[in-house]
């Protein structure tokens, strides 16, 4: 095949997916009404709340008032929708169930296609000069140089390196076994078709986000994720507390948004070009020369010294609002109001990455400032080790992993701010691996329990859901860092890198290290919690629920034991300590300087990690074994405890956001309302709109209907243009 | 038959194919059989003719413009010239027609007019339009405009039953005679001031030479500058027959203040030929606008590059003049053909800039890139809008008053979104088209030094944003006041679809589906990556176009 | 060239004064006739000259408009028969072209052709629909 249309083929799978669904899913899966027109779009708008509306109104989301009334982080969100359903709505939402196959499995079957097409550009990469695989470019727009700007002449055209290889394959690969699952998790709910729409949309933009290889590509698929992100948290839109997230989301993602949209200003105004490689390219050693020559280096920010900083600042402030990094985190726990398989796929194992992907792409921009990397260091080890703490008391089971993905990313930026960029993308696979497949297993046993999703109703459930135990211990076991499963290679490496930094950079630290590890003990002791109160200990959910328990169907089960195997055997592809080291030398030089300066340290820390997770894997096991049903702590116990109502408000963050932000913004807004809108501007408006309708009315005048007045005027016309024309004759000939 | 004449009518070959066809139509409406199927034979055979027409066209588009540098090659005697910029006006007109075509089949139905006549004057006017696009001679100029115009009052009165389609038709007759008297004359001024130039320089050729050809006034201008003495372009004979051309294909593109015909005659007109009339006229009357100018006062040589410099203050009131009362007029409109007439007004203000532009030394090649983008995108979104208007009609009549849309998006939700793309586009909005045409057209009248003007057109079009949005506005955010449950659809309905795709298709990837690009004098750095990659240049550097 | 467009212009000097001269003498003319002559209307001054017939109704009657398309028709086909005079004129001055120039007469006919047939056919010159 022709190497330069390869590349766009992998996109184009899931586009078709999206255009197929979106224009016949909704016929096909014969629902009431054309569901595709009415997402959160539509609602956000309205914002009905309907959030205490009665059965009468047969939407299926409603919440259970037991929920609610049982405390305020007791499963707040009540049923996870697609499964209140059961017990009635199969009547009034007569859900064809050849037309659900077709459309899931149409969907399922192109991103599994993209995931073939991934990986036969695995094998072009690895033969291509630079290995570099370039599609034909389609020219997009052109602006000729004005007013001292560089001239824009901008191409749509896809990159194929290591790097978005590697993304590629984690994208369709993990991306078909979501949506597999999903055939399984979605197939009571209404909106099936608009689900598998959004999921299909939601991959062609993460393709392009990856594979664009120009700032610009990569900016329409970062904005399209967040726009898919959007549309499937608010996927249940008749939950106001979806929309709200969906909101959310999209809100604070803007923040971040602006700051990348501003650094890709300053990337133009220096640069010259979007394009990150080719002659000139932004992050080639002559467009950083070029940059540099053409004031890039004394654009001061902070003193001289830092001259560089601002550029990669402003991108690390993106990528932070993508992948929930302090100060943005904020709306990660938020969009678990999501659909549990795209909690699965976008808020743990794609989207989020697509900031640490960002800040791999353009290591070369944050290697030229020491500054910003320890910034994106400190920032990312206070995240991880700030939501680690909020995991530890949370008890809706999707709650803690969210945090927990909050944590893991702070990581992956701490690897990114030692500078280890490769290291930080290995745990962003093997993080994919069993951050998916926690998730995956989360949703199974909500899928099992009728959209429970508080722990505390849940345990034992060991028993009833052998599949799903199992593969989620493989996945906690991973993601604790249990000696030889993923996790542990991909954590340790960053500790590692902490410590030491790659190579002479300087930038390790112990106390970076120190943090890393302490967190690293917390994530086992949040993750075990986490087992112990859903599948050990006895039952504490009702009657109704046991009769209804059950294993996943085969299509749930199937993508979690793939997904198990991988965790287990993901980190084998870079560990140094056995001497397997594929993945770094795949990667290779697209993500900077890699080799580790740890000498014999790396052994001692290695140790020292497998150790803790070891030991508090132990601890907790045997402390939660231990309780009894009834002697789980009461909020009221727990109340007593500083620390816990400290961590049970997580931080406060939410709160004082409101205070600080949100609240006087919309003082602001108000005030900009009343006064500055209302007054000024629609004053200026409504005066020149005024002026303008004068004008009219006068001007009308002119067009009376007859004809001769009309010759008249044309004949004032000609004469007009011949004068002026002799007249500019004359003052041309001065 | 000898070999020039093949290669002079394969040249041609767009046109010739397209007058060809008005007569086989012509011809077919006699035919016998019963009216429905022999109108269906009618509109299929013209919109297949024209698909036919406009692939061909696309065989000129591979040949290096006419102008400084360039031998063109002409035909017929040096009286036509084939190269890509007509190729490329010549496959608008094909896209014009085609859509004014498509979207009359259940109008002249419901009005029980003739569709035989009424495609053949379409076919006619549009080959008439092409040959203004293809002149290398003001006489051929003339003729073309000709052939386009009687066609086009035929046109508008081709309700003949209807009082204002008849106005319309007299007051377009009358005025466009006058208009053509003007370019007539305007022709015999620069005709004269040449033969004086040519008997007074010795250069005079004893015979085949046409003092209105093209390329002998060009080469004229150029040997009277460059012999020393006073140059023909300082000749106020010159000027004032140049200006007179101005005036005349100003009228054709109504330009204020020539353009008060536009609105009653709009107005009146059957919708379909509105709609065409408004692509057409414009398209032919700014092909041989820019071809005038280019070839006989071109920007890009450097020893007459002041020769335009006496119609710069002119072009730029016209422009300032037209996109002013055109968008302030629009405001005022309740009825949308007339909005939409006013704003078509606005919208050849917005070209004129484009035009003006490509007359400044330095701009000259970006602007004419623009204007000819911005024609393609108008001819999508403007057809596209009169479209709608006849989609959305029936029983032989058209909701005409802009608050007969009200509510229209809960009842024809498609309908309502492709209004909306082509209020969207003509107000500029990305990711519509009509923001990318704007912007570069913008961009060149910045680049040749028209700030002024540039700053005026995107404040006054602002305005514009006002009027365009009001339909959104009616259709999406007020209650229905009409039933727009059975419409005419049809063609109608197909046109305004393939438009608005179109519209959107060129927003979003504009330059990847038609390269705005004319084929440059000389070989430039082509603007896809993989060239400037082996470009040694920086690319600031390398994608600036080159210009003397 | 300002001398050289002058000089054009210079003999266009006596066709001006010969308006002048005419004007002059019309504005004269008419204007002694005015002053000297008597002025006495009657009606039947007034009325206009049919030589000696008492004038009956308006002479703005209105046509059928088949005489307009007859005569449009009679100018349409006339006028281009006309062209074929010069043509035939200096047809065997083609030289090499004459091939060429037969062709091009062809076609010319032929589209006039097409004209005929097609009011021939649309009953246009049909006196009695």
């Amino acid at each position: 095949m022709d190497p330069q249309a390869l590349p766009w083929l992998v996109p184009l799978c899931p586009l078709i997916g999206f255009l197929i669904n979106a224009f016949a899913g909704a016929r096909l899966t014969k629902s009431p009404r054309p569901v595709v027109e009415t997402g959160p779009l539509a609602t956000a708008v309205t914002a009905a709340p309907s959030q205490n509306t009665g059965p009468s109104d047969g939407s299926q989301y409603d919440m259970n008032p037991a929920v609610i009334a049982s405390g305020h982080d007791a499963a707040p969100h009540g049923a996870t929708g697609g499964h209140g359903g059961h017990s009635g709505h199969g009547a009034d939402v007569p859900l064809d169930k050849g037309g659900l196959g077709i459309v899931g499995g149409l969907a399922t079957a192109l991103v599994a296609l993209g995931f073939v097409l991934s990986l036969m550009l695995f094998q072009a990469v690895q033969t291509a000069a630079d290995h570099r695989v370039l599609s034909s470019a389609i020219q997009w727009m052109q602006v000729p140089s004005v007013g001292g700007m560089p001239a824009l002449d901008l191409s749509f055209r896809l990159l194929v390196d290591p790097l978005s290889s590697l993304m590629l394959l984690i994208i369709t690969g993990v991306g078909t076994l979501i949506h597999l699952y999903s055939m399984g998790y979605m197939s009571h709910d209404k909106g099936y078709a608009r689900y598998f729409t959004y999921l299909n949309l939601f991959v062609f933009f993460m393709l392009l986000l990856v594979m664009g290889s120009n700032f610009l590509v990569m900016f329409v698929g970062w904005e399209g994720v967040g726009l898919a992100s959007y549309l499937l948290i608010g996927y249940f839109y008749e939950r106001k507390a979806a929309t709200d997230a969906g909101k959310k989301a999209f809100i604070v993602n803007r923040i971040g948004d602006a700051a990348l949209l501003i650094a890709l200003f300053l990337i133009f105004q220096f640069f010259g070009t979007f394009e990150f490689f080719g002659a000139g390219g932004v992050l080639t050693e002559e467009g950083i020369a070029g940059a540099l020559g053409n004031g890039y280096g004394s654009y001061a920010f902070i003193g001289t010294t830092a001259a560089v900083t601002l550029v990669p600042l402003l991108l690390f402030l993106g990528a932070a609002g993508k992948s929930a990094q302090i100060p943005l985190y904020v709306w990660l726990p938020d969009a678990m109001e999501g659909p549990t398989p795209v909690s699965a796929l976008i808020h743990a194992a794609t989207m989020v990455t697509g900031g640490v992907y960002l800040l791999a792409r353009t290591h070369a921009l944050f290697l030229m400032s020491p500054l910003t990397l320890t910034i994106v260091a400190v920032i990312g080890v206070t995240t991880a080790f700030l939501a680690a703490t909020i995991a530890l008391v949370q008890n809706d089971i999707k709650k803690v992993l969210a945090y927990s993905t909050v944590s893991q990313l702070g990581y992956m930026f701490l690897a990114c701010g030692v500078g280890a960029f490769g290291v930080a993308m290995f745990h962003v696979t093997t993080h994919a691996f069993f951050k998916a497949l926690l998730f995956l297993g989360a949703g199974s046993v909500i899928h099992a329990m009728d959209g429970e999703q508080d722990m505390r109703r849940m345990g034992g459930l060991r028993a009833k859901l052998p599949i799903t135990f199992a593969a989620m211990l493989v996945g906690t076991l991973a993601i604790s860092g249990f000696p030889l499963l993923a996790g542990f290679w991909s954590k340790d490496e960053i500790l590692l890198s902490a410590f030491a930094g790659p190579a002479q950079n300087g930038l390790g630290s112990p106390w970076l290290w120190l943090a890393g590890f302490v967190v690293s003990g917390m994530t086992a002791f949040y993750m075990m919690r986490l087992m112990m109160k859903t599948f050990f200990g006895t039952a504490r959910y009702d009657g109704a629920t046991a009769n209804y328990l059950h294993e996943s169907p085969a299509t749930m089960t199937l993508p979690l034991i793939v997904l198990a195997a991988l965790s287990v055997v993901g980190g084998f592809l870079n560990a140094p300590a056995i001497g397997t080291h594929y993945f770094t030398d795949f990667l290779g030089e697209t993500v900077g300087e890699r080799e580790l300066n740890a000498g014999g340290l790396g052994t001692t820390l290695l140790i020292a990690s497998a150790a803790l997770a070891i030991a508090v894997l132990g601890i907790t096991f045997a402390l939660y074994n231990r309780k009894k049903a009834g002697e789980l702590s009461t909020d009221a116990q727990k109340q007593r405890n500083l620390l816990w109502r400290v961590l049970d408000n997580k931080w406060g963050v939410d709160q004082n956001y409101d205070r600080i932000f949100v609240r006087p913004g919309k003082r602001g807004a108000m005030y900009l309302w009343r006064t500055l809108d209302v007054r000024v501007f629609d004053g200026i408006v409504n005066g020149t709109a005024g002026l303008v309708r004068g004008l009219g009315e006068g001007i009308k005048g002119w067009q009376s209907g007859y004809v001769r007045s009309y010759a008249l005027s044309m004949l004032v016309g000609v004469v007009l243009v011949v004068v002026a024309s002799l007249i500019g004759l004359g003052v041309s000939l001065r | 038959m000898n070999q020039s004449v093949l290669t002079d009518l394969q040249a041609l070959i767009c046109p010739l194919v397209v007058i060809v066809l008005g007569m086989i139509v012509l011809l077919l409406d006699l035919g016998t059989g019963d009216g429905p199927a022999r109108r269906r034979l009618i509109y299929f055979v013209s919109l297949g003719g024209l698909v036919a027409a406009a692939l061909l066209a696309v065989a000129n588009t591979t040949i290096p413009n006419a102008g400084v540098g360039v031998t063109p090659l002409t035909h017929f005697g040096g009286g036509m010239v084939a190269d890509r910029f007509g190729g490329l006006f010549c496959i608008v007109l094909c896209i014009i027609a085609g859509l004014a075509i498509t979207m009359s089949d259940r109008y002249l139905e419901e009005k029980s007019l003739n569709s035989g006549e009424y495609y053949a004057l379409i076919l006619f006017s549009t080959s008439g339009a092409m040959l203004m696009a293809l002149a290398y001679d003001l006489v051929n100029i003339f003729v073309g405009l000709e052939i386009l115009s009687v066609a086009l009052y035929i046109l508008s009165g081709f309700a003949r039953r209807e009082r204002r389609s008849e106005e319309s038709a007299v007051k377009y007759f009358l005025l466009g005679s006058f208009a053509s008297g003007f370019l007539l004359y305007g022709m015999a001024l620069i005709y004269g001031a040449v033969g004086i130039a040519l008997k007074n320089t010795g250069l005079l050729q004893p015979t085949g030479t046409s003092f209105t050809n093209l390329g002998v006034i060009a080469r004229t201008i150029q040997e009277s500058a460059e012999t020393g003495g006073a140059p023909i372009t300082a000749s106020p004979l010159f000027i004032a027959g140049v200006a007179l051309l101005i005036v005349g294909l100003a009228f054709k593109a109504a330009i204020v203040p020539f353009h008060s015909y536009a609105p009653d005659v709009y107005e009146g007109a059957p919708t379909p030929v509105t709609a065409f009339m408004s692509a057409a006229a414009k398209v032919g009357a700014f092909a041989a606008l820019i071809r005038v100018f280019g070839i006989l006062l071109p920007a890009d040589n450097a020893s007459i590059a002041q020769a335009a410099v006496p119609f710069h203050a002119v072009l730029w009131g016209l422009a300032a003049a037209t996109i002013v009362v055109g968008n302030v007029l629009a405001i005022r409109q309740t009825n949308i053909k007339r909005m939409l007439a006013y704003s078509s007004i606005a919208h050849a203000g917005y070209i004129l800039v484009g035009v003006l532009a490509s007359s400044v030394p330095g701009a000259s090649q970006n602007a004419k890139d623009a204007v000819i983008y911005y024609l393609f995108t108008y001819t999508f979104m403007n057809l596209g809008a009169f479209a709608m208007v006849i989609w959305l009609g029936r029983d032989g009549g058209e909701y005409t008053s802009i608050a007969d849309y009200a509510g229209l998006a809960k009842q024809q939700p498609l309908a309502a979104a492709a209004m909306a793309v082509f209020m969207l586009s003509l107000a500029g909005i990305p990711p519509a088209a009509g923001f990318l045409a704007k912007l570069y057209v913008f961009t060149s009248a910045v680049q040749a030094g028209l700030t002024g003007l540039a700053v005026l057109a995107l404040v006054v079009s602002v305005i514009g944003v006002y009027y365009y949005l009001n339909i959104i506005v009616a259709m999406y955010f007020r209650d229905p006041v009409n039933d727009f449950s059975s419409v005419r659809a049809g063609g109608a309905r197909a046109a305004a679809l393939l438009s608005a795709a179109a519209t959107l298709l060129f927003g979003f990837i504009p330059a990847g589906v038609f390269s705005p690009t004319i084929q440059r004098d000389q070989p430039t750095a082509q603007p896809i990556l993989g060239a400037a990659e082996k470009s040694p240049l920086p690319p600031a550097v390398a994608v600036v176009s080159p210009q003397p | 060239m300002p001398g050289q467009t002058n000089s054009l212009l210079n003999s266009y000097i006596p066709v001006l004064c010969m308006g002048l001269m005419a004007l002059f003498l019309v504005v004269v003319f008419v204007g002694l006739s005015r002053i000297l002559g008597p002025q006495r209307p009657t009606p039947q001054k007034l009325a206009p000259y049919e030589c000696g017939v008492t004038p009956i109704g308006s002479a703005r009657e209105r046509f059928p408009i088949k005489f307009y398309l007859i005569a449009m028709l009679f100018i349409v086909f006339d006028i281009e028969t006309v062209f074929l005079y010069p043509w035939a004129a200096t047809f065997r001055h083609s030289g090499g072209m004459m091939l060429f120039n037969l062709f091009e007469m062809a076609v010319f006919v032929g589209i006039l052709l097409v004209g005929y047939v097609y009011v021939w056919r649309r009953g246009a010159f049909e006196w009695d629909n």
